[in-house]
Parts: C-alpha cells; sequence; structure tokens
C-alpha cells in the first residue's frame, strides 16, 4: 500500500514538474517578436480595409447599425465603445489612431502599452462589425490577446532599437517566463482550433466521403485561381479531403514531437497556402501561418532572420561596390 | 535530499516564486477550460455538459471575442448566398439593380470578402414570419421564433436603409440567392460552369427550406 502511495506521489510531483517546466521556463523573444510584426502588420492591414469603406461599415447609415449590432448580440458582455460613435469625424479620428496603434505594434515602439490598446481596438471592432466577420478577424483576436502576455518587444523592434542608442552596450534579447507564457498560450490555442475545426468536419458527409475539397474549389464566391480541373481526379480530390481532416484533427497531437512537427507545419502551409490560393482567403490563410510561427523554437527564428539580415547587407554592400566601380569608370 | 534541494533552487520553473506560479497557473487553467468549451456551445444539439461550461463561461468569452466554433467550412462546405436588390428612385430616374458580393466592384479581395460576409449573415440570420406548425404548439419555440424572426427583419432593413442611403434610393427590395456549387457528374459530363444560371436560387422570404440550425 505504501508503494502505491509512493508511485502516486511520485506521479503528481512528476506532473508538477512537467507544468512548471512547460509554463514558467523562461524563452527568448525571437518567434514572439516575429510574430508581433507579422500579426501587427495583419491587424494593421484588416483595419486599413475597413477604411475604404468606413461609413458603409461603422457610420449611422451602415450595413448593420449600432443598434442592430447591439440587438443581433442580445443581452451579452461584447461591447464596443464604437456603439456610441455617431459623428464621422470623430469615427475617422479614433479610426486613425488605432491604425497608428496597430503600426506601433508592428514596429515594436511601447510594444508593452499598445499591445494591450491594440487587443482592446481589435475585440471592440469585432464586436460592432457583427455580421462581417469571419476566422480571419478570431485569430487576429486571439493573437492580439496573447501579445499582451509576453515581452513581444523583446526582439526585432523599436524599442530596442531606442535603447541601443540611449546605453553603450544592448544586451541580448533576454529569455523570460512571460514570454514563454504567450508562446504557450498561442500554441495551445491553436490546438484547441484545429481540433475542434477537424471534429466539426466530421460531422459533415462531404468530409467523410472525400468530396468536400471539391465542394471548395467549385465555390465560385470563394474561387480565386480555378482548379476545377480536378474533377477529372476524384482520388486526388479525396486525398486533399482525408488529408485535411486527419491533419486537423490529429494536429493537437502530433505538433509536439520533434520528429512530427516539421511534417506538420508543412502541412499547414500546405493548406493555407492552399486557402489562400486556390479560395481567396489570402488574410485568413495568411494568419493561421503566423499562429503556426508559435512552433518555431526562437533559436530557429533567430538564425533565420540572421541569414535574411546577412543577405539583405550583403546586397547592399554589393550594390555599393557596382555603384563605385561605375563611378570609377565614368 | 540536499542534492534535490539545490537541484530545485537552480530549476528555471524557481525563478518565478511559488504563490505566483500557483495563481498564473489557475488564471491559466480557467482561461484554457474556457477556450475549450466555447465550441461546445456552437454544435446544434450541445451535451449538458457543455452547455453548462459554456454558460459558465459566457461572460468572459463574449467580453473577450472568445466564443468560437472554429467550424471552418464545417460541417461542409455548401452552397454561397448573395443578396440581389433593386433600388427605385423617386421621378424619372431609371432603377438600378445589384448583387453582392461583387468582385468586379469590390476590391481588394478582404473587402470583397466583408461583403460575402454580409450576405452570408443575412441567409443565416433568416427565420420565416411563422413557424412550421408541428413545433408551433410549443410556446419557448413559438417565442424565440418571433424574437428570431425580429431580428432578421431588423437586419434586412439595416441593409435597405444603408442600400437606400447610399444611392439616394425612395424603395428598395432585396433578394437572397442560393449559388449551389455543380456536382461532379454535372462538370464531367455536362461541362456545367460555376456561373451557370441554374444553380442559382431564389430564396423565399415567406417559408424555411429546413429548420433553422438552432431548432436542428
Amino acid at each position: 500500500m505504501a508503494a502505491v502511495v509512493d508511485a502516486c506521489r511520485g506521479y503528481l510531483h512528476s506532473l508538477a514538474d512537467g507544468w512548471n517546466r512547460f509554463w514558467f521556463t523562461p524563452a527568448e523573444p525571437q518567434t514572439l517578436a516575429v510574430i508581433r510584426i507579422l500579426a501587427g502588420a495583419m491587424l494593421l492591414y484588416t483595419h486599413i480595409v475597413w477604411a475604404l469603406d468606413l461609413d458603409a461599415f461603422l457610420g449611422p447609415d451602415s450595413w448593420v447599425t449600432a443598434d442592430v449590432a447591439r440587438a443581433l448580440h442580445g443581452p451579452s458582455a461584447a461591447w464596443s465603445y464604437l456603439w456610441y460613435i455617431q459623428s464621422p469625424l470623430l469615427l475617422w479620428t479614433l479610426h486613425i489612431l488605432a491604425l497608428v496603434v496597430f503600426a506601433m505594434l508592428m514596429f515594436g515602439l511601447a510594444s508593452r502599452v499598445v499591445s494591450v490598446l491594440a487587443w482592446l481596438i481589435t475585440i471592440a471592432y469585432c464586436h460592432r462589425l457583427i455580421g462581417t466577420l469571419f476566422g480571419l478577424d478570431q485569430i487576429n483576436a486571439m493573437l492580439a490577446m496573447y501579445l499582451m502576455v509576453g515581452d513581444s518587444g523583446g526582439a526585432y523592434s523599436l524599442d530596442r532599437l531606442l535603447r541601443r542608442r540611449r546605453t553603450a552596450v544592448l544586451a541580448a534579447p533576454q529569455a523570460r517566463v512571460d514570454t514563454n507564457l504567450a508562446i504557450r498560450l498561442i500554441q495551445l490555442h491553436m490546438c484547441i482550433i484545429y481540433l475542434f475545426s477537424g471534429l466539426a468536419k466530421m460531422e459533415g458527409q462531404a468530409w467523410r466521403d472525400g468530396g468536400a475539397v471539391w465542394l471548395a474549389v467549385a465555390n465560385l464566391e470563394y474561387q480565386s485561381l480555378d482548379l476545377t480541373w480536378l474533377v477529372h481526379y476524384p482520388v486526388l480530390i479525396a486525398l486533399l479531403t482525408h488529408v485535411t481532416v486527419f491533419w486537423e484533427t490529429f494536429y493537437c497531437v502530433l505538433i509536439w514531437p520533434r520528429w512530427t512537427r516539421p511534417m506538420m507545419l508543412a502541412l499547414a502551409v500546405a493548406v493555407h497556402g492552399g486557402i489562400a490560393i486556390g479560395l481567396g482567403m489570402i488574410t485568413f490563410g495568411l494568419v493561421m501561418l503566423i499562429g503556426n510561427l508559435a512552433f518555431v523554437p526562437p533559436s530557429l527564428t533567430a538564425m533565420m532572420v540572421s541569414g535574411i539580415r546577412r543577405r539583405g547587407s550583403g546586397a547592399g554592400e554589393r550594390a555599393r561596390t557596382k555603384g563605385g566601380k561605375l563611378k570609377d569608370e565614368g | 535530499m540536499k542534492d534535490q534541494a539545490a537541484q530545485d533552487a537552480s530549476s528555471p520553473a524557481q525563478q518565478v516564486a511559488w504563490p505566483w506560479r500557483w495563481l498564473i497557473s489557475g488564471i491559466l487553467i480557467m482561461h484554457l477550460a474556457a477556450v475549450f468549451t466555447a465550441p461546445f456551445a456552437f454544435v446544434s444539439r450541445p451535451s449538458p455538459l457543455g452547455r453548462v461550461a459554456a454558460e459558465f463561461f459566457q461572460p468572459y468569452l463574449e467580453w473577450a471575442y472568445l466564443n468560437h466554433g472554429y467550424s471552418f467550412f464545417a460541417p461542409q462546405p455548401g452552397e454561397s448566398h448573395l443578396v440581389r436588390y433593386r433600388l427605385e428612385f423617386a421621378g424619372d430616374r431609371e432603377p438600378i439593380q445589384g448583387t453582392f458580393p461583387d468582385l468586379d466592384a469590390q476590391w481588394p479581395r478582404l473587402f470583397y470578402h466583408r461583403h460575402f460576409m454580409l450576405s452570408e449573415f443575412l441567409n443565416l440570420t433568416f427565420v420565416a414570419p411563422q413557424p412550421p406548425p408541428a413545433i408551433a404548439r410549443d410556446p419557448y419555440v413559438r417565442e424565440q421564433w418571433q424574437q428570431r424572426r425580429e431580428l432578421y427583419v431588423a437586419l434586412r432593413e439595416s441593409f435597405g436603409n444603408h442600400l437606400k442611403a447610399e444611392y439616394g434610393a425612395a424603395e428598395i427590395s432585396l433578394t437572397r440567392l442560393s449559388h449551389r456549387p455543380p456536382t461532379f457528374l454535372e462538370v464531367q459530363r455536362e461541362q456545367v460552369l460555376l456561373s451557370d444560371e441554374r444553380l442559382y436560387q431564389a430564396l423565399p422570404e415567406d417559408r424555411s427550406e429546413a429548420l433553422p440550425l438552432w431548432l436542428q
């Protein structure tokens, strides 16, 4: 009996140790910083597009007026400061300020403060714009929430650039627990998204019988690339359909081991790239890939960014050298 | 024992004092439980456990815009829905007809997609004026039906008012359209195009083709 109790105690201790290692091990900020840049850019673009016809979406005679939007929410905790804005001047002023916040987030200026503002602004727009939203907005809001948690300005940011100008020597990006918390939250949220997306698909006959991808490519309103030639390859359509369902459903298991993670991420690029190119949902495809970046280790992110920087500075050096030679020859 | 204590003191997790670790862990568990239970509220017949859990977390999920089902293209990709409108003007001005979404008029793609979501949302919100006789006897269903009908009418009027204001029109009529994808055989054997008129159908306003999702 004592042995069983000891075994249980040991099991619980190992669970606690595992929990602490998973959540409370400091992580370097490079991956979170890249997510900040890309998610910030996506938030900026999303809200620039609203500005193409701001009055039609948020004005007093909008597609869904503020009153109708509140009625559609019903008695709920949904909120938005945009429900109370009627003046076009005030609406535009607030919208431009929102764009400034998203740009600051993208460039990593006052990251800690603007990440909170960006999240609040994002969910306020989402609540007001009921009826126009889709998966892009759900993921935008998710990423904005978790960018608040970690030190997303800890690398590749104007914050670091400004600190470098103030101090003689700037320390390397710091590994922090809050950065790890943010990354873990994005990782787990992505797992939950894919799991329920896969389970929901299993309720549909077309996802089970292999015909769902055809229904998607044959939808004219979604089509951005004509893939109807796939009709001559029903086995290929079935393969794409079944792979999509299995990949989504088992993502939450297979994304963690280091041997299967690269394959799952490669499939993410294939699936979301296909959605972006073939079904015209470029923004949704891209934002899902931004979420998947959470599974790239910071060391690998740092290597890739360094490589890009070296290639960029090399190209710049070659351009300067070439310019110098032309000058001499002239 | 001393080695274990020394090892514990130097482990990365010990950088966060245990009271903070407990507090943060509690918050994490609650947040992730909320996010996990949210999709349970979006199936057409949620389980009792799913319903109770989703109700518990509902205020947080609603406030933070986390109340989603993540059922992308699920249960299956289906037909699209568009809205055709006809605007009448006072005086001699000719009526204007149009449809949204309109890929030719709405660019970039995200801008088009926003209009696409509006037409889909109008269709999703549709409730016929009266419930089917078979379920109309239930007073709860009748009350829910009436509330949802009022929301649909308000939404439809909002769409109409917007278009009238945009064009300066006096009257408007809106028609919901469904556009189904052609089947394998239709494309393989008959070379039916995706834009074939036979694939479009005007949807009636006086009845539903199927029970709404919330009643299935």
